[in-house]
């Protein structure tokens, strides 16, 4: 299944391909990120690594780690 | 504690899992943990607190307004420091001053420019620097001027769990063990009257909770990074911490609570006199001179 993935560190959306109940935390490691430093929002709802995605979700990745 | 079970937001180190509303009520109730169990506030406060517009001070804010709205004895306002960096405070300056207006928190603006006659920008364009050190100096400095004139009694700032524990391992990797005596949970408790103790009331969250809450309460969905932040040895320890806490959960709990174990002794250790003030501006200072005067100094001398 395809997953639009919006992070604020790319300039658009991007499509990234699963397989079928992947999770967020599936996509995560896809994506190499840690899940201790972002939020994951799906349809704008911040949800946990255990959920499954559906085809066409809207990912937003947001990073937690700040400076100043 | 119990949940609807309802689209959760968040899963715990314990493994409870919280939907968005009792999420927030985790995080206020920690709150007013930390605040009883390390004695933050008294019955009667003035807080004045450190607001940047990032995420940690904007849920700082927002979370202290909540909890002590019917609270007739405590007043807050907010201080914002202006660096003087270009692109980064003029956002975040303005996402802080729209929270104030909406929570009706009275705000009070302090820049490099004006106090210093100066930027965080040519400051760093002038010399090599560790921007951050210098930021924090001069900071730290107006950040005390500007409570101190508005009588607060408290300073908030929003450090949270992250921050204190990168900064214990960072003055460890550095030994600098009497740094290590001024971290904590409050800090400038002296008895000179020119100090405002500082409380950090997010002690003990981590900083995806303080995220979490933030993004929430619709404090925060834009990411803005300041441009000299990557430069820092903190973001190195930063990053490393993380990876270990993915593989080792609780790893930043665990390295904040036995700072705390030995923190007694470390103020013992490096119990200090009455803080002398700077010949220069008159505020508090460990030496003759204090760090933002003889970095101003430095500046102007060169
Ligand atoms: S990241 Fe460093 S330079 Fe930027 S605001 Fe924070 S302390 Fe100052
Ligand atoms: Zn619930
Ligand atoms: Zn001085």
């Amino acid at each position: 299944m395809k997953i639009e993935v919006c992070i604020p560190s790319w300039k658009e959306k991007k499509s990234v391909v699963l397989k079928e109940k992947a999770t967020v935390k599936d996509l995560l490691d896809k994506l190499n990120l840690n899940p201790v430093t972002v939020i994951v929002a799906v349809n704008n709802e911040a949800s946990i690594e255990s959920r499954i995605l559906r085809g066409r979700d809207t990912v937003k990745i947001i990073p937690v780690v700040s400076g100043g | 504690m119990d949940c609807c079970n309802r689209n959760p937001v968040i899963e715990l180190n314990s493994g409870t899992k919280l939907c968005r509303t009792h999420f927030c009520k985790y995080f206020e109730k920690k709150i007013m943990r930390t605040i009883r169990r390390f004695r933050l506030l008294e019955k009667k406060e003035h807080i004045a607190v450190a607001l940047s517009g990032g995420k940690d001070s904007m849920s700082l804010l927002y979370a202290l307004k909540n909890l002590l709205k019917r609270s007739r004895k405590i007043s807050i306002s907010a201080i914002l420091i202006d660096e003087g960096i270009q692109g980064y405070r003029s956002k975040t300056g303005k996402r802080a001053a729209a929270l104030c207006r909406k929570l009706k928190v009275p705000l009070h603006i302090f820049s490099f420019r004006k106090e210093f006659n100066t930027t965080l920008d040519r400051i760093i364009s002038s010399r090599d620097s560790h921007p951050c050190t210098e930021c924090g100096i001069l900071r730290r400095y107006l950040l005390n001027k500007a409570a101190r004139k508005f009588k607060a009694t408290k300073l908030a700032t929003g450090h949270n769990l992250d921050d204190e524990a990168q900064a214990i391992l960072m003055n460890q990797l550095r030994r600098n063990t009497a740094l290590q005596a001024r971290l904590g949970p409050v800090t400038g408790v002296t008895t000179s009257r020119m100090f405002v103790p500082r409380i950090k009331p997010f002690y003990l969250m981590l900083e995806k909770e303080v995220a979490l809450y933030a993004y929430i309460n619709g404090l925060y969905d834009e990411y803005e990074s300041c441009p000299y932040e990557h430069d820092s040895f903190r973001a190195v320890v930063r990053d490393k911490l993380n990876d270990i806490e993915n593989s080792h959960q609780g790893a930043k709990n665990n390295i904040v609570a036995s700072f705390l174990d030995i923190l007694p002794l470390l103020h013992k250790r490096y119990a200090g006199k009455d803080i002398p003030t700077c010949r220069i501006c008159g505020e508090p200072s460990s030496s003759d001179v204090c760090n933002a005067c003889k970095l101003l100094g430095r500046i102007k001398h060169r």
